[in-house]
């Protein structure tokens, strides 16, 4: 048996206008004519109601902000919401206006129950800061409805009848026309409805309505058409206000990279470079990079790297828009999954991730081996990389420092009171590139201390290392 | 008759009877490779400290101390971070103490608080078994939070620094090396559940250095 969960953003057209995080009353007026189109809870509560004119909303609340509908804006956060819920169905459904449709049986199991995943949803839901009403139900068109009316949990289609039963005849997405004339019969709940012989409903009002109803209860079926994740991740958004605090970069970037997550989960892929622009006045802007070792998808560990990565940027001008892309994507499933010592460590790339962020790519190297018998070329630095433990070729007796610029000694070990206590060993190698031709030797300071000191062919003499 | 609170903080190694040194350890111990050394500390280093090596100069037995704990460390598929290190640790030499070199983890910093944060990010963040710092401890603060970073996580942090620290430290083992004509000298200013050591020599792997197999010492030509 199939279970949809349909969630509805009633406010959503209003809440994408939004310029401050903690919005006092709020309504989206149509301009000709300036009628309230929308208004939130808060200005709700000081009489303000949709088809109001504006004259009349300002005057039952002075303090009420209006704003201008921007479809554009709205559509591309629904659509963006759609990616979003792709972290907990790969079934999801775009149902205009602003709405999604999740299928969510085959999920329940990797949740734990549907319980468990309607209240994960629920609680991930809230750091978006959207209005949310939702439901569940065995068929799209009735978890739909009861979404209208934030029914919750509905799991059966006894259940799901029950419920809308109780509902209201308006509240059904019918034809106005339809809906009076239903009205006229003396119908006031959907249960009548539901109770009248479906052939004479069909002769009088067509087959429109019938089929509404069969596909309501689960007698027709009526398969979503789910989204189709994009082949690339880019989202571009419009701030509702200049910024010129870089910190304040960090909240519009937090429901990108939510989204994100979600369409990493989907695709089943990992993000291993985002690109980040921040778009000035003038067309002038400024592209971020940022990367992760092996790819990462979680929206926390991405909001972190990028936290670090801001740090280090001042902003000369303010920011209007942004744009998130994940510009390099990984395949890479198993990732570093082996090198997991306990669940509750974290990935070791990820410290590198968060080093190199703050510090620079270079900053962070590994330390390997080169076949060189030149001291200084015998030992190279290369990117880290934490692979299984190698064999280790047996090497002679080194210093474990190794001076980069090897000091010339001002005068013989014997008048500095350097006592040589093995050597020499010759190393002769490099006639190719760089010729050495030494004489190396293990030296005691007058203090006790260990160096490694080589005399060259013309006698002089350097120290190269210390016995640390 | 001691009550039963704290018999209880002596079984959790809070405290420790002076007459009594060494309890059960709370945490895994790392043996340091040198018997002697482990003997003084009870086993071994407590993992989840933070080690203050203080030592005048490169060349007097700092490495050497470390490097047989190092090697058994870099088995764990965990990182060992050198934060700022002096000079470049010498592969080969790390190789031939047994060190797997793909642990290891260099990072340069450039301003004074860096090294800090890296370091701190290290200790917390559980992937990695030791971090190496070299920075001179100015603010007792410091040394506190990072003392606190390790104990949370079973790192092994160690700050080698060339200056004296200042006499109140919070780092779980307070060092004092210095280069000896056999051996180095080392003072063990504060261990975990014991009396501070007073100067003693160590060999740390002097002897083998000089006597290993091409240590032969031939007439100067």
């Amino acid at each position: 048996m199939s279970l949809y969960l349909a969630l509805q953003f009633p406010l959503l057209p209003l809440e994408v206008c939004y310029s401050s995080d903690t919005p006092g009353p709020a309504a989206l007026c149509e301009p000709n004519p300036p009628r309230i189109q929308l208004c939130n809870q808060l200005a709700r509560a000081q009489g303000v109601e949709p088809h109001q004119s504006v004259a009349s909303a300002l005057a039952r609340c002075p303090e009420l902000q209006l704003c201008t509908p921007c479809p554009s804006a709205a559509d591309s956060q629904w659509r963006a919401l759609g990616l979003w819920a792709g972290h907990f169905s790969a079934r999801v459904a775009l149902v205009p206006p602003c709405g999604l449709l999740l299928e969510i049986a085959s999920m329940a199991r990797y949740f734990g129950s549907l319980e468990q995943l309607y209240q994960r949803l629920m609680t991930a839901l809230q750091p978006l800061q959207f209005s949310v009403n939702s439901a569940t139900g065995p068929t799209p068109e009735g978890a739909r409805l009861l979404a209208i009316t934030d029914q919750g949990l509905c799991l059966d289609p006894r259940q799901l009848r029950q419920r809308l039963e109780a509902l209201a005849l308006h509240q059904l997405p019918l034809p106005q026309r339809q809906l009076q004339q239903l009205a006229g019969m003396g119908l006031r709940r959907v249960g009548q409805l539901l109770d009248l012989p479906r052939n004479e409903l069909a002769q009088r009002f067509g087959p429109g309505l019938t089929g509404y109803l069969d596909r309501l209860c689960g007698h027709q079926p009526d398969p979503p058409t789910y989204l189709q994740p994009p082949a690339r991740f880019r989202r571009h958004q419009i701030l509702n206000h200049e910024v010129t605090q870089i910190q304040a970069l960090l909240f519009p970037l937090r429901r990108l990279l939510a989204e994100l997550e979600g369409y990493l989960r989907q695709t089943q892929l990992r993000a291993a470079e985002l690109g980040l622009t921040l778009h000035h006045r003038d067309q002038h802007h400024r592209r971020l990079l940022l990367a992760h070792r092996c790819g990462e998808q979680s929206a926390g560990v991405w909001l972190e790297l990028w936290r670090l990565r801001l740090e280090r940027e001042t902003l000369t001008q303010p920011v209007i828009e942004l744009t998130l892309e994940a510009t390099r994507l990984s395949t890479d499933q198993t990732g570093t999954a082996d090198l997991f010592v306990s669940p509750r460590q974290e990935d070791p790339q990820l410290l590198i991730s968060r080093l190199q962020t703050r510090l620079g790519h270079a900053a962070v190297q590994g330390l390997a081996l080169t076949e060189d018998h030149r001291p200084e070329y015998a030992c190279c630095q290369r990117p880290p990389k934490l692979n299984r433990p190698a064999q280790q070729p047996l090497a002679k007796r080194r210093p474990s420092w190794l001076l980069a610029q090897p000091p010339p000694l001002a005068e013989p070990p014997s008048k500095l009171a350097i006592e040589l206590l093995s050597g020499p060993e010759r190393i002769s190698s490099g006639w190719w590139q760089q010729w050495v031709r030494r004489d190396y030797f293990l030296g005691r300071w007058p203090d006790g201390r260990l160096g490694w000191l080589f005399r060259d062919d013309h006698q002089r003499w350097y120290l190269h290392g210390w016995f640390g | 008759m001691p009550s039963p609170s704290l018999e209880q903080l002596l079984r959790q190694g809070q405290i420790w009877r002076g007459n009594q040194p060494h309890p059960l350890p709370t945490r895994e111990l790392l043996v340091s490779g040198y018997a002697d050394l482990d003997h003084e500390l009870g086993g071994g280093w407590q993992a989840g400290n933070l080690i203050a090596l203080q030592y005048p100069g490169e060349g007097c037995g700092e490495l050497r101390l470390l490097l047989p704990l190092l090697a058994r460390l870099s088995q764990q598929p965990r990182w060992i971070l050198w934060v700022d290190p002096p000079h470049t640790p010498y592969a080969p030499a790390l190789a031939a103490a047994g060190i797997d070199l793909s642990r290891i983890l260099l990072v340069r910093t450039r301003n004074r608080q860096d090294p800090l944060w890296v370091m701190e990010q290290a200790l917390q963040c559980g992937s990695c078994s030791a971090v190496l710092g070299w920075l001179e401890p100015s603010d007792g603060r410091h040394v506190r939070r990072l003392q606190l970073a390790a104990s949370q996580q079973q790192t092994l942090g160690v700050l080698l620094h060339q200056q004296p620290s200042p006499h109140t430290s919070a780092a779980a083992y307070r060092l004092q090396l210095q280069p000896a004509r056999h051996g180095s000298v080392l003072a063990l200013a504060k261990r975990r559940h014991n009396w501070p050591l007073p100067e003693r020599r160590f060999d740390l792997g002097q002897h083998r250095l000089l006597t290993g197999a091409d240590a032969c010492l031939r007439p100067l030509p």
